[in-house]
């Protein structure tokens, strides 16, 4: 029984599934192993769609989100390098067959809105190193400019801020963040995250926080539901 | 399988109700429950919990001390998918109660990994495991890039018979033995 189609899964996997959407389909893969299969077919090719960055950037974003942030997770995605790795270097030697018509990559198509057109000739992808991250929690209603203020201290390795937003209250459907300076330079913007209960992450680039004082605004239907601000100290070696 | 693993903090009686409720055949219900707990493991990794095997084998041992005090549970899977979903909003919140210095102190830094010599070995090791049908598979499944792995695929699928999806979740079931096989090398090199 193929009742849940593959951008389903996609969408469970990257969090973007109501929490109510979440639970029913995790009762049913709990119970159905054709399906639990299937999700994990799904996971495992979403992961080899982010290896070869053919992820989008809103997709590429949840997915790091998502993926990054558990040490299992990660393994999983230095596996799928290494299964990458071998594949490309199989493929090299092996026979390359063309065949006409649209090849039904329905993962990649799926995840990608890639048109999927012969690359011939094309040179195996280099493959995309996983980013540093730093991650921090920052909880709401910290007072500017007293001792109480939030400080981040992003080491010199980090390549990418993860921002933990803990809510005062659940929260539900999907939220917009944005992050200023507290001169009101606007530095990034997320659109429809989707919430976890009181939890919400993005993903920052590090060069984007030099040392200042940042206000991340998070609002749901244009109504503000919280805001956060926090300073990143002098970097020491950054 | 000739008893299935009993998990730290698990109660002995708690763990034999469990067993007794997935099935009368011990060796079948060990199995149950294996599938069960990496079922699981799956689900709470993939609500972003950072130990999803300690909150898999606590939600499993709180439904088998729910069986063990006569507790009605109409369908265990869903019984323990509810009880992880609840386990994460927990650490979640235990996360929020932690000092603020404390957090800053102790953020995680993912130091991930440059290419991983080791890890490469161990892939190059249990591929060598792999029986030679399903390694021919396995290569051919993830050869080319592009296209030539969309079309690699559907003329796997047409030279075995059987359906893309189909091939889909073999070759999944190939490569998930390929990574736990991967895991224990790695965690073996660790322990050394």
């Amino acid at each position: 029984m193929d009742s849940r189609p593959i951008p389903f899964m996609i969408r469970y996997l990257l969090g973007e599934l109501t929490e109510a959407e979440a639970a029913t389909f995790e009762n049913e893969y709990l119970s159905d192993r054709r399906l639990f299969d299937r999700l994990s077919a799904t996971e495992a090719e979403l992961i080899d769609a982010y290896i070869a960055g053919e992820l989008p950037g809103d997709r590429k974003a949840r997915f790091e989100e998502k993926f990054l942030a558990s040490p299992g997770q990660r393994e999983k995605i230095e596996n799928a390098r290494a299964l990458a790795r071998k594949g490309q270097r199989g493929s090299s030697r092996a026979m390359r067959f063309v065949l006409t018509g649209v090849a039904a990559a329905i993962l990649i198509a799926a995840v990608a809105g890639y048109s999927l057109v012969h690359r011939a000739g094309q040179k195996a992808q280099p493959v995309v190193r996983v980013p540093v991250i730093a991650a921090f929690t920052l909880i709401p209603g910290q007072e500017r400019g007293t001792s109480k203020e939030q400080t981040l201290d992003i080491p010199a390795a980090a390549e990418i801020v993860r921002l933990d937003l803990q809510m005062d209250r659940p929260v539900s459907g999907n939220l917009d963040a944005v992050l200023e300076t507290a001169g009101g330079r606007k530095i990034q913007t997320n659109s429809s995250l989707p919430s976890t209960g009181t939890a919400v992450s993005i993903n920052v680039p590090a060069a984007k926080l030099p040392s200042g004082v940042y206000i991340l605004t998070v609002s749901a239907a244009q109504t503000i539901v919280e805001e956060f601000s926090f300073r990143v100290s002098a970097p020491r070696n950054r | 399988m000739s008893r299935p693993r009993l998990h730290t903090g698990f109660d002995e009686a708690a763990f034999e109700a469990l067993l007794a409720y997935l099935d009368n055949d011990r060796e079948r219900a060990g199995e149950k429950y294996e599938t069960l707990r990496y079922r699981l493991i799956q689900l709470l990794a993939w609500r972003g919990s950072w130990r999803p095997e300690e909150l898999a084998d606590e939600s499993l041992s709180r439904a088998g001390r729910a069986l063990h005090s006569g507790g009605v549970v109409q369908s265990l899977e869903a019984y323990c998918g509810g009880i992880a979903r609840l386990l994460v909003l927990e650490d979640a919140r235990k996360l929020r109660e932690v000092p603020l210095e404390e957090r800053h102190s102790s953020f995680s830094v993912a130091s991930v990994t440059a290419p991983d010599d080791r890890r490469s070995l161990a892939f190059d090791d249990c591929l060598a495991q792999v029986a030679p049908p399903n390694r021919k598979l396995i290569m051919e499944y993830y050869g080319g890039d592009g296209g030539d792995k969309i079309r690699n695929r559907r003329r796997l699928a047409l030279d075995l018979g059987i359906p893309l999806n189909a091939l889909r979740i073999r070759a999944y079931r190939i490569r998930a033995a390929i990574e736990s096989c991967i895991e224990e090398k790695m965690r073996a090199g660790e322990d050394r």
